[in-house]
């Protein structure tokens, strides 16, 4: 027996017990190359000899020691080699008891089978192979029993596919098995450890999985098409040696044909989806243009929309245009302190009353009156201007209010008689009854004759009326006129130095005794109802004629062309607008 | 034959040995609500009978393991059986006798590790990891014992408990004279404490794997 320690050179030791080390080392060094020389030649020797080849339980109950035979063939007896072994007991180590193996097995050549009646589990056993005499030693071993298990393969070897990878080239499976029925597992009597080899059939190096204690296990990216060999061993847990390799599995997975046909219908997928969307992005090309390129707008004014000027609503633009469009401009007003005045007809007729007539008769002798603008007055105050289309205009007989002063005036100018404001009757004796005619409504008149001297003779109303009887046209217009306007005329009476009305005209007209101004006087018309008594004069027709201007003495100076005809035949076929000749019709009556 | 002693293995041995029993070292390491009381059995009421006895399983099979590595550093072609022999028949494998030939035999090697630790402490350049290991095992036994006992009271009812131990002692230390080298004594307890921590284990495992009564230990 040699037992000696190898050990490294500890530095934290002394030098003085390195020397001895060192010696010691050198003697177990010179040892161990005797003995490995030793055990060298055994081998070689144990090849030509019978010797044990190993002893081996597969259930940690019962063992079995085969042996080999050896190239000599003298020995083909199979009582040639016997084995003995025995069980050390500790206090008798020098007695031998060696006992003479109790079965040698009948299946198997050169192998002793002990049972579980002559197995010792936690024993030490010696075993050696004898030669028949028992003269010659071939071969002892000793081992524990339990250090020499090697379980027996597993069984049910089963694999089952997990999945496939969508390339079709590698797939996963799930192995399991069933532990040798030998072990005594399920009673815990071992506890196993299970080691799982594959490879391929090209290759033959096995790869080997790390040992699981369970009977599964996954393999995770085999190959298609190639033929794959499993194989499972165990080992007892905390044992030395693993048993014996089960029976391979072989597994062969064909890769997948429909594979291709995968991968070419998505390409034809993906092309149809992109000439659908192709197809919708033309069609709808516009609007996709509009999307992505939306048009500049163009410059503009802001607040004025082009719409409006095309519907014509002129309101909204001129609002836009004249300042904000939430702002009337009616409303809006810079003078918030004019109001709207409504439009009085009585204001009107007084202003017009308050005329004085001698200051009319009598202009130019008085300054006592109060000029004729104050007739004349601005009557836009308070009104909004007419120019504004939304306000009504009332009619008014402002514009026309100008004609009668200038009438006065001409009246002034025929009755050029001077007289007193109290008394303007006699700038009247020369017989011109000046009219005024005052009326809410407008009134038209007629130059009836224009005398020599210069004077224009008006016609009153009812005369022009009167000749316009036979135009049944104008028969409405009259009666509605007549109905519609009162007018006075005020006459002025020289005698009485009183105003007369027109009624009375007739009945006075006969004492003026004037001359040839009377005359004109005298051509008043007698009055409506007394014009149906008697027959009405002949009234010579009116005459037209153009004013040309006026004289110092503010009479009307006519142009003298126009010969002051008696009268005017009408033709009474042609239809005259309200009793006045228009330039169409001038040329169609003579004179 | 002779004993060599293997230390060859130096660092990474010893990293793989701590990644080994790290899992186990937890459970260990953890120790049972067993108040021990001197000159008395412990009771340990407040963990269950299942957990108890997979915690004393775990024991044995740490403790096989450290042994089984302590004797991978003696390198040996010895052919004697130094260790005490127990010829068993394993057909007759009850609760009762498996539990107490567990306690047995764990009483039985205490006292023969101390023994052990003292022998590898007289060396001089004795291997540290040996050192340790034996330490660590003759520490767990202790704690084994303890729950062997605390089991037996659960699972037996049985009182107190008188160890017959020692009949079939070890080995007798001046029964070999011609042992001379304390290294082979060593590798000789080793080797033998390894085979009875397997013993150990294996009973245990036969007693859990009874306790339910279909053998699901599979």
């Amino acid at each position: 027996m040699l037992v000696s320690f190898q050990q490294p050179l500890n530095q934290s030791k002394t030098l003085h017990t390195m020397a001895p080390t060192l010696t010691m080392l050198l003697f177990v060094l010179h040892i161990l190359t005797a003995s490995v020389l030793q055990s060298a030649s055994e081998p070689v020797l144990s090849d030509r000899r019978p010797h044990l080849t190993g002893c081996s339980s597969p259930d940690m109950m019962t063992f079995h020691c085969r042996w080999n035979v050896g190239p000599f063939q003298n020995l083909s007896d199979p009582r040639a080699l016997r084995l003995f072994y025995f069980i050390n007991v500790p206090p008798h180590l020098s007695s031998k008891n060696w006992s003479e193996c109790p079965h040698y097995s009948n299946e198997t050549p050169n192998e002793c089978f002990f049972d579980q009646n002559h197995t010792s589990i936690w024993t030490y056993y010696n075993v050696q192979l004898r030669s028949r005499d028992e003269t010659i030693l071939y071969d002892e071993k000793g081992f524990f029993v339990n250090d020499i298990v090697q379980p027996d393969p597993p069984v049910s070897l089963n694999w089952m596919l997990l999945n496939v990878s969508l390339t079709g080239i590698h797939y996963d499976i799930l192995l399991s098995w069933k532990p040798p029925p030998s072990s005594g597992v399920e009673t815990g009597w071992m506890k196993l450890q299970y080691e799982v080899q594959h490879r391929d059939n090209s290759s033959s190096v096995w790869e080997m999985v790390d040992p699981v204690l369970s009977t599964r296990c996954s393999l995770y990216g085999l190959q298609t098409n190639i033929n794959h060999e499993i194989r499972v061993r165990c080992k007892m847990l905390g044992g030395k040696e693993f048993g014996e390799f089960s029976k391979s599995v072989f597994i062969h997975i064909p890769s997948k044909v429909s594979r291709f046909p995968v991968v070419a219908l998505l390409i034809f997928g993906a092309l149809c989806l992109v000439g659908i969307l192709m197809l919708v992005i033309i069609s709808q090309q516009e609007k996709w243009m509009v999307i992505l390129l939306p048009p500049v707008p163009g410059p503009k004014i802001k607040g004025i929309d082009s719409e409006l000027l095309k519907s014509g609503k002129l309101r909204e633009l001129t609002s836009i245009l004249g300042g904000p469009p939430d702002l009337r401009p009616e409303l809006y007003n810079s003078d918030p302190w004019m109001e709207f005045i409504d439009l009085d007809i009585e204001e009107q007729s007084d202003r017009v009353t308050e005329l004085d007539t001698d200051c009319l008769m009598n202009h130019h002798l008085t300054s006592n009156c109060s000029p004729l603008s104050l007739v004349f007055r601005d009557d836009d105050s308070g009104h909004a201007s007419c120019c504004d289309p939304d306000l009504p205009c009332d009619r008014e007989p402002s514009p026309f209010l100008p004609l009668f002063p200038n009438l006065a005036l001409s009246q002034e100018t025929l009755c050029a008689a001077t007289s007193e404001p109290s008394s303007p009757i006699q700038s009247c004796n020369s017989g011109e009854l000046p009219s005024f005619v005052t009326d809410r409504d407008t009134l038209y008149t007629q130059v009836s004759e224009v005398r020599s001297s210069g004077k224009v003779l008006l016609l009153p109303e009812e005369q022009t009326e009167g000749e316009k009887m036979p135009s049944k046209e104008k028969e409405d217009e009259i009666v509605v006129e007549k109905e519609k306007k009162e007018f006075q005329l005020l006459v002025m009476n020289a005698d009485h130095r009183d105003y007369t009305s027109e009624l009375n005209a007739g009945k006075t007209s006969p004492e003026l005794s004037t001359g040839d101004l009377t005359e004109p006087c005298k051509t008043f018309p007698s009055p409506p109802y007394e014009s149906n008594t008697t027959s009405p004069p002949p009234i010579p027709a009116p005459v037209y004629t153009v004013v040309e201007g006026v004289d110092r003495q503010n009479s009307l100076l006519l142009s003298p062309n126009s010969a002051p005809a008696p009268h005017l035949i009408i033709p009474k076929n042609m239809p005259t607008p309200d009793g006045y000749l228009t330039a169409n019709l001038l040329g169609s009556i003579t004179p | 034959m002779h004993i060599l002693l293997q230390l060859e293995k130096p660092i990474i041995q010893r990293g793989v040995w701590g990644l080994l029993l790290w899992p186990y070292i937890l459970t260990v390491s953890m120790p049972l609500d067993c108040k021990e009381e001197p000159g008395s059995l412990t009771r340990c009421p407040s963990i269950s009978q299942e957990k108890l006895l997979d915690r004393v399983i775990h024991h044995a099979e740490l403790i096989y393991r450290v042994s089984e590595e302590s004797c991978s550093l003696f390198v040996s072609n010895s052919k004697i059986n130094l260790c005490s022999f127990t010829f068993l028949i394993i057909s007759v494998l009850q609760d009762k006798w498996l539990l107490h030939s567990v306690l047995m035999l764990v009483q039985s090697w205490i006292e023969p590790l101390v023994y052990l630790q003292t022998t590898l402490d007289h060396y001089d350049h004795a291997p540290e990891m040996l050192v340790n290991k034996t330490k660590w095992v003759s520490e767990k036994l202790v704690s084994l014992e303890q729950g062997v006992v605390a089991l037996i009271k659960k699972m037996l009812d049985e009182g107190t408990f008188t160890t017959t131990y020692n009949e079939q002692g070890l080995f007798q230390y001046d029964t070999l004279p011609d042992m001379l080298e304390s290294v082979m004594r060593d590798y000789t307890l080793l080797s033998c404490f390894k085979k009875d921590a397997h013993k150990m284990e294996t009973f245990l495992k036969l007693l859990k794997c009874r306790q339910a009564d279909k053998y699901n230990c599979a």
